[in-house]
C-alpha cells in the first residue's frame, strides 16, 4: 500500500520553497523502501481529505491566498473528520490562514478561514527574519525557520508549535509560534522547513511510517542546520 | 548642500578614479540627502524595471544610443543600487546640477525607485517581467507594481512583456508597446521550471493556462474564466537557437556575438525600447547591437589550465537569475563540471534557503559530471541538489576560496561558474593568477 500525499494548491501556495517539504518527505518514505503517491488539487478540486495520510500547503502571496481561503472555508466539516481521523496536516506560511478564523486585511476586507483553529489573522507591516526555537515540552532541541510575511495572529495557541528563542513568535511581543495539535502542524515559518529541521521531518516521518520506520543517516540537511544555527550564535555575540 | 555634494563627488572621483564608485555615491547622498530631486536633466528619461533582466537590457539599450551618436547617462554599470546610482548622476552632472544628456537610462527597481522617480517622469518605462516569488534579493512584484503606478504619468509610453501577465495588464490607458516571443521548438504549456507556469489572472484572479510557456510563467496565456490572453507583440523574437548564439526579432537576425542564448527576450526588449524611442525599425536596430558584448559581469569565456571556462552571472538569492544560468550550463551538450558559489544574501532573514527550492537544480541531473559546492551555503546547495537527484558522490564541496584550485584539478570538462557578480570575478581572477603561476 502507498502512502498518499495531497498536495493543496500548488500553483497558488508554492512561492517560498515550499515544495522542499514534498521532496524530504517523499525522499525519506522512499529510502525507507515505501512506495507513495503525490496527487495535487486546487481550486474547485475535489479534496477528499480522508483519503489521504498526509496534507501539505504551502507559502502564497495574499492575492493567491485569498483565491484559496475562498475555496478552503466550504470544506470545514471534511477537513475536521481527517484531523480526527489522525491525518497528518503541514501547513506553512501564510497557508496557516486557511485552518483559521477570520483574515482582516488592511483595506478593511474580512474573509474566513475554515475556523478548524481558534485564531484569526491580520494584515500588518511586513516582518522578515530568522527565528530559532524549541518545542515547548520537547526538550532544548533548536528548530531553524525563517518568516517573510505580513500577517500576525493574537490567539496563544494551547499548543504552541514553537517557543521562539531568537525572532518573533505568532505576533512581534509573542514568543510562541505556530499550532501543534495532534497531527497537524500549522506555522507562518514558510519554506522548506522539513528540510531545515531533519527532526521534524524524521517526526512527520515515523507517523507515516508507523512500524517500518528507521533512523536516518548522515545527511547535507544535518551539516546544513548545524551550520545555520553556528552562524547565527555568532551573530547574536 | 547640491554643490558641496557634486564638488566632493567629483574631487573624490579624480582622486580615486573608477574605484571611487561607492564613495562618491555616499558622500554625495550624505551632504546632500535629497540631491536627486536637485539634479535636472536635460534629455528624454528611459526606465527599464522588473524582476530580472534589468542589467542586461539597461547595457544593450545604453549602448544601442551610444552607437546612434547620442549621449547618454545610465546607473547601469553603477557599483551598488542607491549609492552606485548617486555615483553615476554625480559624476555626470554639472556643478549647477545639470545632467547634460540626450537619455537618462535608468535601471530601477522596488527599493531604490521612490528617490530615482524624483529626477523626473519617465518618457519611457519598459517592465521585463515581475516574479512573485518569495527570494531575498528578487525585487517583489507587490513593488515594482507600486513603482509603476507612482513612476507613469499621461506621457509615459510603456514598453511591456506580453507574455508576462501582471505586467500586459498595466494601465491600459496608457501607450503601451509589447513585445514577446513567437513558439518554439522545444517549448511547451507545463515549461520546465520547477515553479512555473501557474500565475494567476491579472483581471479574475483564476489560475491561467499556458500554449507555451518560454520559463517559469512568461509565455503565451490564456484565462479560461475571462478571456484574458497574452496581448499581440509589436516586438517578437521569431527565432532562436538554444544551442547556438542565433536570434531573430520581427524576422530580422540580430549579430551573432550579441549573447548567451539565455538573454534572447532580452534583447527583443531593448529592441523595442530603442525602436520607440528615436522611431527606427529592428533592422535599423540590429545594425546598432554591432560590436556589442555581453558585460563581463554577464557572461565571461576563458581558458584555464587548458580547459574551456565560462562565466554567468547568477545572483545570490534569486531563483530565476540561477535558473536561467542553469538552464543555459545543462543545455550543453558536453562533459562538464558545474562551480555554485552561493553566499548567504544580505538581508535581514540572511538563513533563508527557500529560495534554493524554488530554483530548478534538477536540470543539472544526468547532464553535470561534477558539481562543486561553495560559499557560506555549500551545505544548503548540497542538500539541494540530493534532493534534485543528482548522486551524492558527483557533489563536492569547498569551504575556502583557497581550496577551489586544487579541487577543481580533480574534476574533468568545461568548468561553468555561477556566482554572484562580485564573486564571479574574484574566482576568476585567482584561478587564472594560479594557472599563470
Amino acid at each position: 500500500m502507498s502512502i498518499r500525499i495531497l498536495q493543496l494548491y500548488p500553483e497558488l501556495m508554492n512561492l517560498s520553497g515550499d515544495i522542499g517539504n514534498l521532496m524530504a518527505v517523499t525522499r525519506r518514505l522512499s529510502e525507507l523502501g515505501l512506495r507513495w503517491e503525490v496527487d495535487r488539487a486546487s481550486v474547485g478540486d475535489p479534496m477528499p481529505f480522508g483519503e489521504y495520510d498526509l496534507i501539505l500547503a504551502g507559502n502564497a502571496p495574499l492575492s493567491a491566498l485569498l483565491a484559496a481561503m475562498r475555496d478552503m472555508a466550504p470544506r470545514a466539516a471534511e477537513l475536521r473528520a481527517a484531523m480526527e481521523a489522525g491525518r497528518v496536516f503541514l501547513f506553512t506560511g501564510s497557508a496557516r490562514c486557511l485552518l483559521g478564523g477570520d483574515l482582516r486585511l488592511r483595506s478593511g476586507q474580512c474573509l474566513s478561514g475554515a475556523r478548524i483553529l481558534a485564531e484569526s489573522h491580520r494584515e500588518v507591516a511586513r516582518f522578515t527574519g530568522e527565528v530559532v526555537a524549541t518545542r515547548p515540552g520537547m526538550g532544548n532541541t533548536a528548530y531553524l525557520g525563517s518568516f517573510d510575511r505580513e500577517l500576525e495572529t493574537d490567539a496563544a495557541s494551547e499548543r504552541p508549535l514553537f517557543q521562539t528563542l531568537r525572532g518573533i513568535g505568532d505576533k512581534p511581543e509573542a514568543i510562541y509560534e505556530g499550532v501543534f495539535r495532534g497531527n497537524l502542524y500549522a506555522t507562518y515559518l514558510l519554506g522548506p522547513l522539513l528540510v531545515r529541521n531533519p527532526e521534524l521531518l524524521e517526526e512527520i516521518v515515523a507517523k507515516l511510517a508507523g512500524s517500518r520506520y528507521q533512523a536516518r543517516g548522515e545527511s547535507f540537511d544535518a551539516e546544513a542546520k548545524a551550520a545555520a544555527l553556528s552562524r547565527l550564535e555568532r551573530r547574536k555575540i | 548642500m547640491l554643490r558641496p555634494a557634486l564638488l566632493t563627488g567629483k574631487l573624490l572621483r579624480l582622486l580615486r578614479g573608477k574605484k571611487s564608485g561607492r564613495a562618491v555615491g555616499a558622500a554625495a547622498l550624505v551632504l546632500c540627502p535629497n540631491l536627486y530631486s536637485r539634479l535636472s536633466v536635460e534629455g528624454k528619461i528611459l526606465v527599464i524595471t522588473g524582476s530580472d533582466g534589468k542589467s542586461s537590457v539597461c547595457a544593450l539599450v545604453t549602448h544601442m544610443l551610444r552607437a546612434a551618436g547620442h549621449r547618454v547617462v545610465t546607473n547601469c554599470e553603477a557599483d551598488g543600487r542607491s549609492v552606485g546610482t548617486a555615483a553615476a548622476l554625480v559624476s555626470a552632472a554639472t556643478l549647477k546640477g545639470k545632467i547634460p544628456c540626450d537619455y537618462l537610462v535608468l535601471e530601477a527597481d522596488g527599493r531604490t525607485s521612490d528617490a530615482l522617480l524624483s529626477l523626473g517622469k519617465p518618457d519611457f518605462l519598459l517592465v521585463t517581467d515581475l516574479f512573485a516569488h518569495h527570494g531575498p534579493t528578487s525585487s517583489r512584484r507587490a513593488a515594482l507594481l507600486s513603482l509603476i503606478d507612482r513612476a507613469v504619468d499621461g506621457h509615459t509610453r510603456l514598453i511591456l512583456n506580453a507574455m508576462e501577465p501582471a505586467a500586459a495588464d498595466l494601465r491600459p490607458e496608457l501607450g503601451r508597446t509589447f513585445f514577446g516571443a513567437s513558439p518554439a521548438e522545444g517549448l511547451s504549456a507545463e515549461g520546465h521550471n520547477l515553479v512555473s507556469a501557474g500565475s494567476l489572472c491579472p483581471r479574475c484572479g483564476r489560475a491561467l493556462s499556458y500554449r507555451f510557456v518560454f520559463h517559469h510563467h512568461i509565455g503565451d496565456y490564456h484565462c479560461a474564466h475571462c478571456g484574458a490572453v497574452t496581448p499581440r507583440a509589436d516586438y517578437l523574437l521569431t527565432s532562436f537557437s538554444a544551442s547556438a548564439p542565433e536570434c531573430a526579432v520581427n524576422g530580422i537576425p540580430f549579430p551573432a556575438e550579441l549573447a548567451a542564448p539565455y538573454h534572447y527576450l532580452n534583447i527583443t526588449a531593448a529592441t523595442a525600447l530603442i525602436c520607440e524611442t528615436l522611431g527606427i525599425t529592428p533592422g535599423e536596430a540590429a545594425g546598432l547591437c554591432a560590436g556589442y558584448r555581453l558585460p563581463a559581469a554577464f557572461y565571461t569565456e576563458c581558458a584555464l589550465k587548458g580547459r574551456r571556462a565560462v562565466s554567468l552571472l547568477c545572483r545570490t538569492g534569486n531563483p530565476i537569475s540561477l535558473d536561467r544560468g542553469l538552464e543555459y550550463a545543462a543545455g550543453r551538450a558536453e562533459t562538464k563540471t558545474v562551480l555554485l558559489w552561493v553566499d548567504r544574501p544580505r538581508h535581514p532573514a540572511e538563513e533563508d534557503v527557500s529560495w534554493l527550492y524554488d530554483t530548478t537544480f534538477e536540470l543539472l541531473r544526468g547532464r553535470a559530471e561534477c558539481v562543486v559546492c561553495a560559499g557560506d551555503c555549500r551545505l544548503d546547495v548540497a542538500a539541494r541538489l540530493v534532493y534534485a537527484g543528482l548522486p551524492r558522490e558527483s557533489i563536492l564541496l569547498c569551504g575556502q576560496e583557497g581550496e577551489l584550485a586544487p579541487l577543481l584539478s580533480t574534476t574533468r570538462g568545461t568548468l561553468y561558474i555561477l556566482a554572484d557578480r562580485e564573486r564571479a570575478g574574484r574566482i576568476l581572477r585567482a584561478l587564472q593568477k594560479g594557472d599563470r603561476a
